[in-house]
């Protein structure tokens, strides 16, 4: 019932029986049954929560949605983060905040600017690149202590945390007084912890744990931001179109996952290999609860960076929305208006998602015009996921269906994007459905890694030298 | 790709022949499509029937083109889809979205005075 959201028709019930009980107090003057009272608050008091929760999530969503918007505009990183950072306010209030940067190199110190500082300690070196509500006292003695304390904890463990009461964590270093509770979360590329996002309030348990999952989203959209402002800087010797596929290229690795979670009796597998002028492949396994994991597996239209925005407007818009939201088919109608909204018709993207209960083997999905994957049953029965909708992004109003399928002991899934499927086909045939069918038929009793390496290679000697190859990604799942 | 264009009174039929495939493609289509509409133009139809091959980047061109001439109350049409392009429409679940006709002549008598 909590995983619901509140539907209208539950409220009106909800409002008439209020009224039934308010009209009999006001006829009676008393309680004729207060168990039968007490029974209804408590639904009363779910029901409300859950309208409360879901206001939230609507808020956060519309952060969210713009702070895509922005980033698809191409604004320049301080105007993205600082759009952030304010906006933050709205949907989540805090007195004082800030953004982060790990320095690797020396920082340079501009004359004038206070949010240009650092303070080199145990091999951290960080700067603060945008702060609201500091005084100027406080900032000067977060200049030497930025590196200690919370952010510092946040940035040097690479994990998000909420701290309740400032008074009884060791690790807060007071920098402002007045602060009671804080909030920081890492910005974190592939591998490394490149900064933070930092809040503080002045009341004690100000931030929930459930802002985590915005403040981590939005720390994905200052990843995109600052990557991008860091690679540009980088790539300024370079010339031409190289420079932005280079961009895209660097956003795309950031974004794939890279650990796969791990499932009792089942093995996953995800490989991606980017092209050399494309780059629009993306793939997520998204653990959900203890047993059930979400599979996405995308391919967005276009190349260059355009993609890469592309690429992480979907990521924060589906790990957001699977923790929300009950039915698959509600969420991939939800993040094709979002992606509808935030970057135009142009852009598109093929979408296959589905979640997986590893206890049961069932498998509900919805196929977002991606090239279906073929479900290959332990009898070796073929069957390809195609239930769904279009691909999105193009139509607004689009609906989708779900479907459900069952992967029992022995079963096989194989997801894959049309860099496989088409490979050879500019120059030639295309290597086609039929050959990952029988490739994945003939390598079933190997490891999930092995087949899905097996049909890569096999996709990029059948295209050969004759032209450039697209992005090529293969997921397996096998229930062992 | 190439890609010329005819004028049939108020039509005009754009001809894609050979491979489809995104990047520059979609620049010279949409000049083209784009050269028409400024003249007025509502009524387009796209010839397929040449077309060598197609991948989902060169189905962002017709995606692309049916937007355009949509937001400016016009209509567009395929005529004579290849089966690889009609199982790119299938795969997408576009195949709702484009009008598809058999021949250019059919696509052309379609269009509602």
């Amino acid at each position: 019932m909590n995983s619901t959201l509140t539907r209208t028709e539950d409220l009106e019930q909800l409002l008439d029986t209020l009224r039934t009980h308010r009209a009999r107090l006001a006829d009676t003057g008393q309680v004729e049954n207060p168990a039968d009272l007490a029974a209804f608050l408590a639904v009363l008091d779910d029901r409300l929560s859950q309208l409360v929760l879901s206001l939230n999530k609507s808020l956060e969503f519309e952060l969210l949605r713009k702070t895509a918007l922005l980033l698809a505009r191409a604004v320049e990183q301080e105007e993205v983060l600082a759009a952030m950072l304010d906006g933050l306010k709205q949907v989540l209030p805090y007195d004082a905040g800030g953004i982060y940067l790990v320095d690797s190199t020396p920082p340079k110190v501009d004359s004038g600017d206070e949010n240009g500082t650092s303070a080199p300690q145990d091999g951290i070196e960080l700067s603060a690149l945008l702060v609201r509500g500091y005084d100027e006292e406080g900032h000067r003695k977060f200049k030497q202590k930025l590196n200690e304390g919370v952010v510092g904890w946040v940035i040097a463990n690479g994990r998000s945390q909420v701290v309740d009461d400032t008074q009884k964590d060791d690790r807060y270093i007071e920098l402002r007084p007045g602060t009671r509770s804080e909030i920081a979360v890492p910005i974190i590329t592939r591998d490394t912890v490149i900064g933070a996002i930092n809040l503080e309030a002045d009341r004690v348990a100000a931030f929930p744990e459930e802002s985590l999952s915005l403040l981590e989203n939005l720390s994905s959209y200052a990843t995109v931001a600052l990557e991008r402002a860091r690679i540009h800087r980088q790539l300024m010797e370079a010339r031409g179109v190289e420079r932005e596929l280079e961009i895209a290229r660097e956003i795309q690795k950031k974004l794939l996952p890279v650990e796969l979670p791990k499932l009792p009796n089942f093995e996953l597998a995800g490989l991606n290999v980017p092209s050399e002028f494309v780059g629009g492949d993306y793939f997520d396994f998204i653990p959900l609860t203890d047993k059930d994991i979400g599979i996405v597996i995308a391919d967005v239209a276009g190349k260059g960076f355009a993609a890469g925005l592309v690429m992480a407007s979907l990521r924060s818009a589906l790990r957001m929305r699977v923790e929300t939201t009950y039915s698959i088919r509600t969420v991939m109608g939800i993040v094709n208006r979002f992606l509808y909204d935030s970057t135009g018709p142009e852009r598109y993207v093929t979408t296959f998602y589905g979640v997986l209960d590893s206890l049961t083997g069932r498998f509900t999905y919805v196929n977002a015009g991606h090239n279906a994957p073929f479900l290959i049953h332990a009898d070796n029965r073929v069957v390809q996921l195609t239930t769904g909708g279009p691909l999105l992004g193009v139509i607004r109003e689009a609906e989708y269906a779900e479907a459900i399928a069952e992967l029992e002991p022995g079963a096989l899934l194989i997801l894959y994007t049309d860099g496989i499927a088409e490979a050879g086909g500019d120059h030639g045939e295309e290597f086609g459905e039929d050959r990952i069918i029988q490739l994945a038929l003939a390598h079933k009793d190997k490891p999930a890694e092995e087949i899905a390496r097996t049909i890569e290679r096999a996709a990029v000697k059948f295209h050969g030298n004759a032209s450039p190859i697209d992005d090529r990604t293969v997921l397996v799942v096998k229930h062992l | 790709m190439k890609l010329k264009s005819e004028r049939h009174g108020s039509v005009v039929v754009l001809e894609l022949r050979g491979k489809v495939m995104g990047g520059p493609d979609a620049t010279v289509f949409r000049d083209e499509l784009k050269k028409h509409l400024d003249d007025g133009i509502r009524k387009v139809v796209v010839d397929l029937g040449k077309v060598d091959w197609m991948n989902s980047s060169g189905l962002g061109i017709l995606i692309g083109g049916l937007t355009t001439v949509k937001n400016l109350s016009g209509e567009m049409k395929l005529a004579r889809t290849t089966d690889k392009i009609q199982s790119l429409l299938m795969i997408t679940k576009l195949v709702q979205v484009f009008d598809t006709h058999d021949s250019v002549e059919s696509a052309i008598a379609s269009f509602s005075e």
